[in-house]
């Protein structure tokens, strides 16, 4: 169980829930894209490159020196085409040296250094030749393996220091490497000392355990991870041999660069991009690593990274390579496009820059989006989205029947305007700002879901809010916001917090060690947890009372060196802090700074998220250069629109319900059916549950009561999910509602909202309570209309309209009709027929 | 009947009529729960035990009452009516009521009493109540709700509409008031005005009066009362106790004290006021003669908020408290009765003597460096069926004499304490039963 993980001694946590949620997302996305790291690339689909007839060839580096007999060069070879187009020809390059005996050229264009000397090569391609220097140096030099640069990046490489095997913070078989090798004092204690020494054999290095057991020479079930003729084998081999020699002081790395380091797109034929890695070191010195990095993608289905850092494109659509060389990350993005054959591109008319920057992307990769939708489909998703009910019949017919051609953006203002939207949206909040009893008592949390609720009623800019909320000192009972600082379990859980939903970062894997996919080390986390340290509580003595209040000193210190760390911000800066004032001033002045990059960023990105199901960057409060965005284009507009509106939050669900791009049919065409990613339709998503308890209610005319609520009170508008004084009192069927996946409110995480499909879900809706409770009501609209004699074809038309937003069709209505008419139980017909209108997907969707 | 199952009958009928025998009267509502002093109300207690073999019920109050049996109204084991005269010169506040027989001693239950008038109401079933009232535009008056601050499990909010039916303003908690509504109203115009109470958690049955009654503008020395952040010079002896004790709470100010002591040099030697409780006293035993400086601020920055402490070198360097289960013993003349007194000690060693104003007590001392003792009280041979007393602690440290009561938190805690603070005359107060043989009439 991940949950009892204790990553190391410094940093024993609590084995929360939370954590462990924490502790299980950061494995198992570094056990994913571990995982995927390891293509050899006759596995991948590589056709052969179509060389054509480039104007000219582009050779980086254009000079390299090898300082050592282990150096290796990889060459990019980049081919320019007359139509502005640009190739990878590295694989179809060849190289003559002008001095032989120097070096040798090797598969993908590597170079080996041979002697000391100096040499040109000449690269040619088709027509096109151009030359680069070698010099060659200290080939005769007996320096032996580096362990902090040569066989530590091995077993990363390997994929023994990932975060699903070894570098687990428990290890793997009572093996444990620190995660990418970013603790190589303790590594070198665990692979040379650990265990008697028995992981090295310095008699025979080949048998060591260390290389024995990923060769599956002895039973490994991390399985085959080293093969004899891999680089890796032959550094650990040789590091071995040197006597596991470990440099006292050996240079520091300062960081790794990656070319081409531009983004680039890739136009098939031209599927693939070879990279080339090199680290630089604070001597002065830079070393071509490419055989030794690490490379995944963070799309499999778009892009796939071979061993030797050759990027093939897989399909449609673009995607983050990564390239990892110990804690070191460098990424960028290859798009991949190509001809569709018999597509005549033709869209809506753009509404506004939403559709222009989404038809632009789609346009790239000819996903043509689909059109718009009809005015049910419409009318439906938009009073879904932005009230979570369904609309009545009456509104529907109305709606239908208009002839306005503005009409959907009457609605969309008026709908902004409505009671109901500043409930629903206020849930929204309500769930990533953990609003629960549990957490914040009774009296906290209906104070802080009615300040939430003002707050989103008077459109309060988002900065403004922001402050609010992490700023707050006071009672909790008098200052609302202040429950924020009750809703972790201490102080570096509100800074995470903080930083998932402000900055969307997901910093907790750097409080035990550097993160794994984004340069955030364990000085960002405790120099941001600087700014919270000194939040104090007390409890006043009064029932459900605590009260917040910042003290003047305390410091936090670094696990690893005991040093005080002082406040910083990401940037690499740090912050002029007036001794006088609270250290959370300067933090939320610089947060919700017009400048700050993740701000305005990580709003915009969760309001698209929640009207459109997915985020442009997905998760959306995981922001990092290693997830990209499905359209940076559209996020950095949407950004700066927000920016210039003063962060005004009903201005973007505005103009993004404006676009058509919202508005396109939830159908496909022939051309975007296999788009899942760029927004080319909308994509359908199941209700929550709560909007499905309402829905129900609706739809049958039996409401559900939630207790501790006013009267009216629907689930879409609950404060929270445990808001009863009692465990015998009835808060409503939360039974239903958890098996739909109302959250518990334990993270900031919306992701803790539920959307995958269970049997508990399929059973509910078979006959479970809640619905067979509706439906067999005696009093529920369909009995009452059928006990008033009102015709079949009334009822099932007012069926219709209040599940789907639209009238039945002929055929629909003539099936449920006869039904309805042979029937001998009236009633049992009636609850049939709306039973099997739940059950269909067209209401249980958002479409 | 199987012979076993015999012997559990008779078991559990025995421990029934012990129970029954054993029973202590309990309230659990006062209707109506605002009493006006100086006037005649008639009080329905409803809850149980209130009719106990041949001891009638009998009240306490923290304040002076007279409680009349309305023996011609439906009296029960669950519900007595009285007639109850509060004197006019009690305290406007929650007044302590306690039942008692010669069983036991009810937990404490409230009500409010005030010379001006208020309305008692109770709470409906996802309803607000609904309270009207005329006012007229430059009247200043005070509106506000009575119940948390009874010892009600409420957190009650009021909406007050203007003649026309608009809401003016929505009112919740206070730093002062807690949970209780309390507004300064100037109305805009003159007319009939309402205000809507309602449990924040809508729940039903909770019991509360509305006051709205005229702005008190006597505020005699205003300007004179101190206000945070502030530092007082304190010229302090050696091996003095100095204790300072919060009264900010009194004052009906929203300050929250953080106390910083610091010594002669400047470095700090004490803070006091970031703990778990708003009532923290500083208290620290003075090292060495000199100018001490005493820092109050209010522990969220704020500014201008008048405060008001207590700073003493007489208060007694430790806290005194029974650790019994109940403040009340059943007894009888010429008895023994032991209590266990435990003490938290404040920088100061020695022993420390228990003693009565009413009785006479055996090994009352704690020890040098002891936590308790279990002392031995001594009833007289001739008593009244019900004496209520107090103990207190002293020491004598260097020539002086330190003296404190002993509190009586711990029984008390049984009652859920959903307001801050006792009313006066609650806690310290130990009651002592004492049953004459032959069943002597209270």
């Amino acid at each position: 169980m991940r949950s009892s993980i204790k990553p190391f001694e410094h940093c024993i946590v609590s084995q929360s829930t939370r954590f462990s949620l924490i502790a299980f997302l950061c494995l198992s996305a570094q056990l994913i894209l571990g995982e995927s790291a390891q293509h050899e690339e006759a596995d991948l689909p590589i056709t052969s490159i179509q060389v054509g007839t480039p104007e000219r060839i582009e050779v980086s580096p254009s000079e390299f020196t090898f300082s050592g007999p282990r150096d290796q060069l990889q060459l990019v070879v980049t081919g320019h085409y007359a139509n502005g187009e640009i190739a990878d020809l590295t694989r179809a390059a060849t190289l003559k040296f002008s001095s032989l005996g120097i070096a040798e050229a090797g598969e993908r264009s590597a170079i080996k250094p041979l002697a000391d000397g100096k040499t040109n090569v000449a690269v040619s391609v088709g027509d096109c030749t151009t030359s680069i220097s070698l010099n060659v140096t200290n080939q005769k030099s007996k320096d032996p393996v580096s362990f902090y640069y040569e066989a530590l990046p091995a077993l990363s490489k390997a994929g023994c220091a990932a975060g699903g095997c070894h570098g687990a913070p428990h290890g793997k078989g009572e093996f444990r490497l620190s995660l990418w090798g970013f603790d190589p004092v303790s590594d070198q204690h665990t692979i040379i000392n650990e265990e008697f020494g028995r992981r090295v054999n310095l008699i025979e290095p080949e048998k060591s355990l260390l290389l024995a057991k990923p060769r599956n020479d002895v039973a490994h079930e991390g399985g085959l991870r080293l093969r004899d003729s891999d680089t890796e084998h032959e550094v650990l081999v040789n590091w071995i041999k040197s006597g596991c020699h470990v440099e006292k002081k050996p240079p520091r790395c300062n960081g790794i660069r990656l070319t081409p380091g531009e983004d680039l797109t890739l136009k098939r034929p031209h599927h693939t991009q070879q990279f080339r890695v090199e680290a630089m070191f604070d001597d002065g010195s830079c070393k071509d690593i490419t055989h030794l990095a690490s490379y995944e993608s963070s799309d499999e289905k778009i892009c796939r990274v071979s061993r030797h850092g050759l990027a093939v494109g897989m399909g449609r659509g673009e995607a983050a390579v990564i390239v990892r060389y110990l804690e070191y990350i460098q990424s960028t993005i290859v798009s991949f496009v190509e001809d569709v054959p018999d597509l005549t591109w033709e869209t809506e008319t753009p509404a506004n820059y939403v559709d222009e920057l989404i038809y632009a992307k789609l346009e790239k990769f000819k996903y043509l989006p689909s059109g718009l939708s009809g005015d049910s489909e419409f009318f439906r998703r938009v009073h879904l989205d932005l009230t979570g009910l369904l609309p009545t019949p009456v509104e529907v017919s109305d709606f239908l029947a208009s002839s306005d051609p503005d009409k959907r953006s009457k609605l969309i203002d008026e709908l902004l305007e409505t009671e109901e939207f500043t409930l629903f949206w206020t849930q929204k909040w309500g769930d990533v700002l953990k609003l629960s009893a549990r957490q914040m008592g009774h009296g906290g949390v209906v104070k802080f879901h009615r300040w939430i609720r003002e707050s989103v009623a008077s459109n309060q800019p988002y900065d403004e809010f922001a402050k609010e909320i992490l700023l707050a000192t006071g009672s909790n009972l008098i200052t609302p916001t202040s429950n924020f600082y009750r809703s972790g379990s201490d102080t570096s859980d509100i800074m995470e917090s903080t930083a998932q939903l402000f900055l969307g970062t997901r910093i907790g894997c750097a409080k035990c060690h550097n993160h794994p996919y984004e340069p955030w080390t364990q000085d960002s986390y405790y120099g941001l947890s600087a700014f919270f340290n000194r939040i104090e509580t007390r409890k006043t003595g009064r029932k459900g009372e605590t009260v917040v209040w910042m003290n003047d000193e305390g410091d936090v210190r670094h696990p690893a060196t005991d040093e005080i760390v002082e406040p910083w911000v990401p940037g690499s800066h740090q912050l002029d802090l007036d001794p006088e004032l609270d250290r959370r001033t300067a933090f939320v002045d610089w947060l919700t700074g017009k400048e700050n990059p993740f701000f305005a960023k990580v709003e915009v990105n969760r309001i698209w998220a929640q009207l459109m199901g997915r985020g442009i960057v997905e998760p959306f409060d995981d922001l990092r250069d290693t997830n990209p965005a499905a359209n940076q284009p559209l996020l950095d507009a949407l950004t700066e629109d927000f920016v210039e509106h003063d962060f005004n939050r009903k201005h973007i669900i505005r103009t993004i319900v404006h676009s058509r791009t919202y508005q396109a049919s939830s159908k496909t065409n022939q051309w975007n059916k296999t788009d899942y990613r760029y927004f080319s339709r909308y994509y359908p998503r199941r209700l929550t549950a709560e909007q499905l308890v309402d829905a129900l209610g609706d739809l049958t005319g039996i409401r559900e009561n939630f207790a501790s609520v006013p009267p009216g009170i629907r689930a879409t508008q609950l404060p929270a999910p445990d808001l009863k004084i009692h465990d015998r009192e009835k808060i409503g069927d939360i039974e239903f509602l958890k098996v739909f996946g109302m959250p518990e409110r334990q993270t900031v995480c919306e992701c803790e909202r539920g959307d995958d499909s269970s049997l508990g879900q399929a059973l509910e809706l078979y006959n479970g309570k809640t619905l067979h409770g509706m439906l067999s009501d005696q009093n529920n609209r369909f009995h009452l209309a059928h006990k008033e004699k009102q015709p079949s074809e009334a009822i099932v038309t007012d069926l219709y309209l209040r599940a789907f937003s639209r009238e039945p069709n002929e055929e629909e209505k003539k099936i449920a009709v006869e039904y309805f008419d042979s029937a001998k139980d009236k009633g049992q017909a009636l609850e049939d027929i709306v039973w099997v209108a739940i059950n269909r997907d067209e209401f249980l969707f958002q479409y | 009947m199987p012979r076993g199952c015999k012997t559990i009958y008779m078991f559990v009928l025995g421990f029934l009529f012990v129970g029954w025998l054993e029973a202590i009267p309990r309230i659990d509502t006062i209707e109506p729960i605002y009493l006006q002093a100086g006037k005649k109300t008639k009080v329905k207690f409803k809850g149980n035990e209130f009719k106990l073999l041949e001891w009638p019920t009998r009240i306490w109050t923290n304040h002076p009452s007279k409680w009349t049996l309305l023996e011609d109204e439906d009296n029960t084991n669950n519900q007595h009516f009285f007639e109850v005269e509060i004197a006019k010169n009690v305290p406007a506040g929650p007044l302590a009521i306690r039942a008692w027989n010669l069983k036991g001693v009810a937990k404490p239950t409230f009500a409010f009493v005030d010379v001006d008038e208020a309305t008692s109401f109770r709470t409906k079933n996802s309803e607000a109540y609904e309270h009207r009232f005329q006012a007229k535009k430059g009247q200043r008056l005070v509106c506000q709700v009575w119940s948390n601050r009874l010892n009600m499990d409420s957190d009650l909010q009021m909406t007050i509409f203007d003649p026309e039916g608009r809401p003016i303003e929505m009112i919740d908690d206070s730093e002062v008031h807690g949970s209780d509504p309390y507004l300064v109203l100037d109305p805009p115009a003159d007319g009939e005005y309402s205000l809507k109470i309602n449990d924040i958690l809508w729940r039903d049955d909770i019991q509360g009066c509305v006051q709205v009654s005229p702005v008190d503008e006597m505020q005699p020395n205003a300007d004179e009362i101190p206000k945070t952040p502030a530092g007082i010079s304190l010229d302090l002896k050696q091996g003095q106790y100095l204790t300072v004790i919060p009264k900010t709470l009194e004052l009906g100010s929203p300050a929250q004290l953080l106390m910083d002591l610091h010594e002669p040099e400047g470095s700090r030697i004490a803070r006091f006021g970031n703990g778990d409780s708003l009532l923290q006293p500083l208290r620290k035993r003075i090292p060495k003669d000199g100018d001490y400086h005493l820092h109050i601020s209010d522990l969220l920055n704020r500014e201008g908020l008048p405060y008001l402490v207590d700073i003493s070198t007489e208060a007694a360097p430790f806290e005194l408290a029974t650790t019994f289960h109940q403040d009340f013993y059943v007894t009888e003349p010429g008895k023994e009765v032991k209590i266990r007194f435990r003490v938290i000690r404040h920088q100061y060693d020695g022993p420390i003597t228990i003693k009565s104003s009413v009785f006479e007590m055996d090994k009352a001392v704690i020890a040098e460096k002891r936590d308790d003792v279990e002392a031995v009280i001594k009833i007289p041979k001739k008593s009244e069926s019900l004496v209520v007393t107090s103990f207190y602690g002293e020491a004598e440290i260097d020539g002086q004499t330190y003296r404190t009561t002993v509190d009586t938190e711990e029984p008390l805690k049984k009652t859920p304490l959903n307001m801050i603070q006792w009313p006066e005359g609650v806690s310290g107060k130990v009651y002592f039963l004492i049953k004459g043989k032959g069943g002597t009439k209270s």
